[in-house]
């Protein structure tokens, strides 16, 4: 009896052991603790990490940019462009229990619009109102026809929360109730944000881990380091510098995919004093400024040749890429003549950027570069908060910006080129240029707004209001028995499919 | 003693009151507008509005202020702006933390640091005086960050000893705590032990100079007895003045460390709190950093008399 009750004991001691061993925690490693955790209000591209395991959002897009169904499953444009008719996936509910269906959805349109601290204002303004047919059919009318408008609610935007949750009052971001396959469970500031699987998930089969545990780890050598130790199985942002490491590790595997993000130097071309500098009024010292450059210098020194040198702002993995447009090779001699065309003494330029390694180092390739065609290039590097409200006041020559990108063009190109574009702060003001963004907003068809894009294109490369220098590309270091990781060009984890192998 | 205590600790109200003034106005010197640093990527300017009514950064500075003490004067610290949680329990949470990372370099630079020190004093001159001095050197120089990457390459991920990073509470898990915080205690601890290693020798030789060190020699008592009663007793006032010192500094977060090991501590949550211009956070971790320095050096005037009690009257 004595020794069968030993054994019983040391049965069930196993069975603990060998049970915690599978209740597995996915750890990941981020690079920025998120803001606020409301779709509503956050601003911080890591917040869209944690919400992406968090927060189903209507629809997604897939490794092509192509839209592709989450919440709705099915959608219907009137042939005005117009109107929109989603058809809602049947059977979910939020992680609170609350039923998702279309007045849920209609109430977090109207909240995305109405909070007075919401950052989705904006990016849903063109929707006028939203009406309930049934529970599973919800039509959203426009102002106008505003063909974004699938890509938008793409992302935060269309980030569905709990009804119930958001009208119990108290600060929603401290205990926010989404519908995604995991759900919060403790928050510690600039240390960590610990999800818990939400065992009511529509698509249960798709969760692989009990656990996901997001740790706030801001250098990329510690991350990866820790990464190495086996104390994360998923690491983002690994350094270029750091992806030879990566690769000859066995134990590790490295997924990545072409960004959306587009980093450049913008020129004041209108906006104050700072636009009244040669370069600031004159295209063909721009387009001089342009060939001065190489592209694949700035990539090789600075990014060890891994991200993508371009001169156009959406990336050649969108549908609305301009093939017609190469990336000029640099020609010193051609920017002399264009210098010497235009005369005077030699061009002066100031380029602020915020102090990161990576922006200093492409300034002072930049300065190496334009100086051997003639350019007087000084340097102004700023902590980041004084160098983006100086960008924001247009106090700036010239500027490097990163700009993360979207899935549509339209957010891209109207926020930098619209004359009221949101990013428009260097004041670049061009009548057929806004013709041009309105029409391609407009048109439903994919043909036509190609068509569009493609002069854009053309007259932003004319005028050069900014030199767009280089595509990021997204590296993710993981431990090589989780399977399932695949990165799109949001540089998004998507944790759906992720799992431990067997 | 009581009342030399008391008077101290009355003299600690105005100081911390001026250090939260000074605090305040510095960080408005700032530039950046924390609403700005709020607002994301597409910087919607009813947003920026909204944000700057929501955080009183639209009222003059005196009203901001006198709203932030009074609070404080109630036990709230307020919201962080950034991530909305409140301030207090961020306190709470981190400041258990830091104080045992502190305790835990201050011990290993104390054991480490006076022994040595001593010793190369006594021996001064000699290949172990410069070999003691050229360690202390090293130690002192060695860049935390650096260290730190170093140790977890050796030991997290080449033996696999130690975790590479991260944190359990001491009371979650004592075991797992300490295997947590062992490395970034040596990280710290060596830059601490060099400096009371540097100094224990430098006031250990001053102090055999002294008459009275002669005399008791001259009386025939043990070198050992006049090493550790007369010399180390003396020698080590300065020494509790820059451990104190360096302890207080331990205290106010040690932002590299933290940030290799991936450790809650202090030093992060003020760095992040300056660069998102999280005044609240910036200015409550001061406030809390500036009360534990005047304990401490409250605790070493009360080391100072123990030692030497000359100093009491």
């Amino acid at each position: 009896m004595g020794t069968s009750i030993k054994a019983l004991l040391m049965a069930s001691a196993m069975a603990v052991t060998i049970g915690s061993a599978h209740a597995a925690t996915l750890r990941v490693g981020l690079q920025d603790d998120p803001d606020s955790l409301d779709p509503a209000a956050s601003g911080t591209y890591t917040g869209r990490i944690v919400f992406a395991a968090m927060c189903d959002k209507l629809v997604d897009i897939n490794a092509n940019l192509e839209i592709v169904p989450q919440l709705a499953t099915a959608w219907t444009w009137n042939d005005k462009g117009t109107d929109v008719t989603f058809t809602l996936r049947s059977g979910v509910t939020f992680q609170d229990g609350t039923p998702f269906d279309a007045a849920a959805v209609k109430f977090n349109i109207e909240r995305m619009t109405t909070l007075k601290d919401s950052k989705r204002k904006a990016e849903l303004a063109p929707i006028d109102t939203v009406e309930v047919v049934d529970p599973t059919h919800v039509i959203f009318h426009l102002k106008g026809p505003f063909a974004p408008l699938l890509s938008v609610l793409s992302d935060r935007a269309g980030m569905m929360v709990s009804p119930t949750a958001a009208q119990k009052g108290g600060e929603f971001a401290t205990n926010p109730v989404c519908s995604g396959p995991y759900m919060l469970k403790a928050r510690k500031q600039r240390d960590s944000i610990t999800l818990d699987k939400y065992a009511g998930y529509w698509n249960a089969d798709s969760i692989g881990y009990d656990e996901i545990q997001y740790l706030i780890i801001p250098d990329s050598t510690v991350r990866l380091s820790r990464l190495q130790a086996g104390d994360l199985e998923v690491a983002e942002r690994i350094a270029p510098t750091d992806l030879a490491t990566v690769r000859s590790d066995n134990k590790l595997a490295l997924h990545s995919s072409p960004g959306l993000a587009v980093s450049h130097l913008m020129i004041n071309v209108g906006n104050g004093e700072k636009a009244k500098t040669p370069i600031g009024t004159d295209p063909r010292l721009r387009k001089a400024l342009e060939l001065s450059l190489d592209r694949n210098v700035i990539n090789q020194v600075a990014f060890n040749g891994e991200f993508i040198p371009d001169n156009q702002m959406i990336p050649s993995s969108s549908a609305f890429y301009s093939k017609s447009h190469p990336i000029p090779a640099r020609d010193v001699e051609k920017a002399k003549a264009l210098i010497a065309e235009v005369g005077g003494a030699a061009p002066k330029l100031e380029i602020t950027y915020e102090n990161s390694l990576t922006d200093g180092r492409v300034a002072q390739i930049i300065q190496a570069l334009a100086s051997e065609a003639g350019f007087d290039v000084q340097l102004l590097p700023l902590e980041t908060t004084s160098a983006i409200q100086r960008y924001l006041a247009g106090d700036f020559q010239a500027y490097i910006g990163n700009w993360s990108g979207r899935a549509d063009p339209d957010p891209t190109l109207y926020a930098f080129f619209g004359s009221d574009g949101s990013q428009n702060v260097n004041k670049y003001k061009n009548p057929e240029m806004d013709k041009t963004l309105v029409a391609a907003r407009q048109a439903s068809d994919e043909a036509t707004r190609r068509q569009l894009y493609e002069k854009a294109t053309d007259i932003y490369l004319t005028d050069l209001p900014t030199i767009p220098l280089y595509h990021p590309n997204w590296f993710y270091g993981a431990r090589a028995d989780v399977t399932g990781i695949t990165i799109f060009p949001d540089g998004i984890l998507r944790v759906q499919g992720v799992k431990p192998a067997k | 003693m009581f009342l030399f205590i008391l008077r101290r600790l009355a003299i600690a109200i105005p100081t911390l009151l001026l250090v939260s003034i000074l605090v305040f106005g510095l960080l408005k010197l700032l530039p950046g507008d924390p609403a700005i640093a709020l607002a994301g990527e597409d910087r919607d300017p009813a947003v920026i509005e909204f944000l700057r009514h929501k955080y009183m950064l639209d009222q003059p500075l005196y009203t901001q202020y006198v709203h932030w003490l009074w609070g404080i004067l109630q036990g709230d610290f307020g919201l962080s702006i950034r991530t909305k949680l409140p301030i207090g329990e961020m306190i709470l949470e981190k400041l258990p933390v830091t104080i045992q990372l502190s305790v835990m370099a201050m011990i290993l630079a104390l054991v480490i640091g006076i022994p040595a020190g001593v010793i190369a004093a006594l021996k001064r001159g000699t290949p172990v005086d410069y070999g003691v001095s050229i360690l202390g050197l090293a130690g002192l120089s060695v860049p935390s960050f650096w260290l730190g990457i170093m140790l977890i390459l050796a030991f997290a991920v080449k033996l696999g000893w130690l975790p590479s990073g991260g944190y359990v509470g001491l009371f979650d898990s004592p075991l797992d705590n300490l295997r947590y915080m062992l490395m970034p205690s040596i990280v710290l601890g060596t830059a601490a032990a060099a400096i009371v290693m540097r100094h224990t020798r430098s006031s250990m030789l001053q102090t055999l100079r002294q008459d009275y060190v002669r005399t008791a020699r001259a009386k025939g008592l043990k070198e050992r007895i006049v090493v550790i009663r007369h010399v180390l007793r003396n020698g080590l006032i300065p020494v509790v003045t820059v451990s104190s010192l360096h302890f207080g500094e331990l205290l106010s977060g040690a932002v590299l460390t933290e940030q290799v090991f991936g450790i809650p501590g202090f030093g992060k949550m003020v760095v992040d709190g300056v660069f998102g211009r999280d005044y609240a956070v910036v200015q409550a971790v001061v406030l809390c950093s500036s009360a534990m320095f005047l304990l401490l050096n409250l605790f070493a005037d009360i080391a100072y008399v123990i030692l030497s009690p000359r100093l009491r009257g």
